[in-house]
């Protein structure tokens, strides 16, 4: 008997509909393939490719170096070098607590601090941690070996001001991003900041590179030459810094300029700061005084309006005002003077700087004449020289002038400039009579290299006074203001200075002129036969020392600084032949 | 027929391999090439660096500030050291 059993279940023949059922599953699946394949391919291609080009390829920017600042003799004043910033991708990063401890035990961070910011920023993939580390820290930091994708180092410049606080009102700063504030820094920024470069490279699927496909190197910053002379700006700054412990006034200012070609040779204001460490700086330290400053210039406004005068023939030289023992009518209005003077001339008008004397020159001239006059020394506008922020002081329109500007004008009242335009406008006077532009920068050294011919600069130059007027006032009065004026402090054995002397009262907030409240002002220059050099200081409100009179508060260190000038700016002797060069002894006859 | 193919192989073979060592060239010297860039960048660097030092070191202010403190202090200096070799050479204490 044969007994045969049925086929076990898996050899059993499928029903025919569970066999189209499978069929139809696999053309499906087959199509559903297909059609996706289709849309990576075809439809959705473009975005695609975009996506994978970009993960592919990486541009980089290679930073572009800073150009620097140099004085007239070529000595670095700002300087910038290469350092790298560390930055964390937080969507790379497990754990931001271990992350941030592992970092802090390289370089000094607050690591809950950072760890916290990780956290919050969780989606994003940049986060800068520290910026321009230490070559130590960065070293450190790399002997971490933490995940290459979770941070990077970018090279940053750094910039340095190796002469530390010197010309710091002049130079500027720059910020966290290297953008300039302030100074050079900040007018010449486009010049010195150069052209960035790009790298194009191409990484793996781990993100390293593995091709440098092409590179446009950066552009570095040009180089600009001031006519800052360093010596001479560090004798003025010591002398501010004495002037400060000695009169502890509010701030203080100093410039040197060079009449023959409006350079500036000196510009230092006080308090001040160190760019190297800018948060550290006062709060009343960011302004330079010289050019962001305005008070009324009292007397040392005189002798423009002498030399004014006299070239217009509103006055003559050789001409006597009665100064009227003292106290003069005008208007509504009594003017006084410091000692009762008489008869005088205009040299002694200005040498005893009597403003009664003043007010009649003025009345000479009028308003309409003395507004000429204020407006072509070039008050009421910016002097132009490069540097950003300078104020134009302050200048009424003809039209708002009254009967007591015809009295106070003369006499510097009723109009306020900045330190540099009174130095700007008895530079018209020592140089024969012709305003110019003051000019701080010498030259642009592209990408820092010096090249034959200077880059052109644009001056204006324009005559305000004739040459006899200005020779005049410059030789006879202001130099009789050192001899035998209220300038006596700034005499200098063996040198004709010249030079005029200053002391403005400070309006109140009640718009009222105080009686305590001074700014001292000296101006002078020599030599008076053809002046080189011309030197200004300012104290604000000084609050020790025997007078806050210009004559004695400010004076002193004019002189001191002017001499130190003269000195400098010494024409350089021819050598002589007979003379044996030091260090030789010459040989007897 | 075998040797016309086999030259056809080997001549494409040649052209290969030429082509390789001429990509391997090219590579190489693309690799020298961004070594001296990189050098070159290293470089500058490295001359920045020293050349803030100088002027760091060869400041106007802080030479003058050094100057003026061992001139204040000079005086004094030379006064004792002579007191003292004159004083061991001739075998005397000093007071």
């Amino acid at each position: 008997m044969t007994s045969s059993a049925p086929p076990p279940p898996f050899l059993a023949t499928p029903s025919p509909w569970r066999r189209r059922g499978i069929v139809i599953g696999i053309l499906l699946l087959w199509t559903v393939l297909a059609g996706r394949l289709v849309q990576l391919q075809w439809w959705s291609r473009d975005q695609f490719v975009r996506r994978a080009v970009r993960q592919r390829n990486f541009d980089e920017t290679i930073p572009a170096r800073p150009g620097d600042i140099l004085d007239r003799e070529g000595r670095v004043l700002a300087t910038s070098v290469p350092t790298q910033s560390l930055y964390v991708d937080p969507s790379e990063i497990d754990d931001p607590w271990e992350f941030a401890w592992k970092l802090a035990e390289a370089i000094p961070i607050d690591a809950p601090r950072l760890a916290g910011r990780i956290e919050e920023m969780r989606e994003k993939r940049f986060l800068w941690v520290r910026r321009r580390l230490s070559d130590a820290d960065a070293s450190a930091v790399r002997a971490l070996k933490l995940p290459p994708a979770s941070y990077g180092l970018r090279i940053e410049f750094l910039r340095r001001y190796p002469q530390g606080t010197l010309a710091a009102h002049v130079l500027g700063q720059r910020d966290i991003d290297g953008v300039g504030r302030g100074g050079i820094e900040e007018r010449y920024a486009p010049l010195l900041g150069g052209t960035a470069g790009v790298r194009h490279l191409v990484r793996d699927a781990r993100g390293y590179v593995i091709e440098v496909r092409s590179e446009q190197p950066a552009a570095a910053g040009d180089a600009v030459r001031l006519s800052l002379d360093t010596l001479l700006q560090i004798d003025a700054e010591k002398r501010l810094d004495l002037l400060m412990r000695e009169l502890e006034p509010e701030s203080a200012c100093a410039v040197v300029l060079d009449p023959r070609s409006g350079e500036i040779l000196s510009m230092a204001s006080r308090p001040a700061f160190d760019p190297n460490d800018a948060a550290s700086a006062p709060v009343n330290a960011w302004r330079n005084l010289a050019i962001q400053a305005q008070y009324e210039p009292g007397s040392t406004f005189k002798p423009l309006v002498v030399a004014y005068a006299i070239d217009r023939g509103a006055i003559r030289s050789e001409e006597s005002f009665d100064c009227m023992r003292g106290a003069y009518r005008m208007g509504p209005r009594v003017l006084h003077d410091h000692h009762r003077y008489g008869l005088l001339s205009v040299d002694e008008i200005l040498v005893k700087s009597s403003n009664i004397g003043m007010a009649k020159i003025g009345e000479r001239l009028e308003n309409e004449r003395l507004h000429d006059c204020a407006v072509r020394f070039g008050f009421g506008h910016p002097t132009g020289i490069e540097l950003p922020g300078e104020l134009p002081g302050m200048l009424h329109p003809l039209p708002r002038w009254t009967r007591y500007s015809t009295g106070s004008i003369p006499m510097g009242q009723e109009v306020s400039a900045t330190p540099l335009q009174m130095l700007v406008a008895h530079s018209a006077l020592a140089g024969g009579g012709t305003l110019q532009t003051p000019q701080l920068v010498l030259d642009i050294l592209p990408r820092g290299v010096a090249s034959e011919t200077r880059t052109p600069r644009t001056t204006f130059a324009s005559r305000v006074v004739g040459e006899d007027a200005a020779r005049w006032v410059v030789g006879t009065p202001l130099v009789g203001v050192v001899e035998r004026g209220t300038g006596k402090k700034a005499q200098i054995e063996g040198v004709s200075v010249f030079g005029k002397t200053g002391t403005s009262q400070k309006v109140e907030a009640n718009g009222q002129y105080s009686h305590s409240r001074h700014v001292a002002s000296f101006i002078c220059g020599a030599p008076a036969e053809n002046p080189r050099v011309l030197v200004l200081v300012t104290v604000d409100e000084p609050t020790k020392g025997p007078s806050d009179f210009g004559g004695i508060a400010a004076a002193p260190a004019a002189r001191d600084i002017l001499e130190r000038a003269l000195r400098h700016t010494e024409p350089k002797r021819p050598p002589n032949p007979t003379e044996p060069p030091i260090g030789r002894v010459a040989e007897r006859p | 027929m075998f040797f016309r193919f086999g030259a056809a192989i080997t001549l494409l073979v040649l052209i290969a391999l030429a082509g390789i060592a001429l990509e391997k060239r090219n590579l190489s010297r693309k690799q020298s090439l961004s070594l001296q860039v990189y050098r070159f960048d290293q470089l500058q660097d490295e001359y920045a660096k020293l050349r803030l030092r100088t002027q760091q070191l060869g400041a106007p202010a802080r030479l003058l500030d050094e100057i003026e403190q061992s001139r204040a202090k000079s005086p004094r200096k030379v006064v004792a050291q002579k007191g003292t070799t004159s004083a061991a050479a001739n075998g005397r204490r000093t007071r």
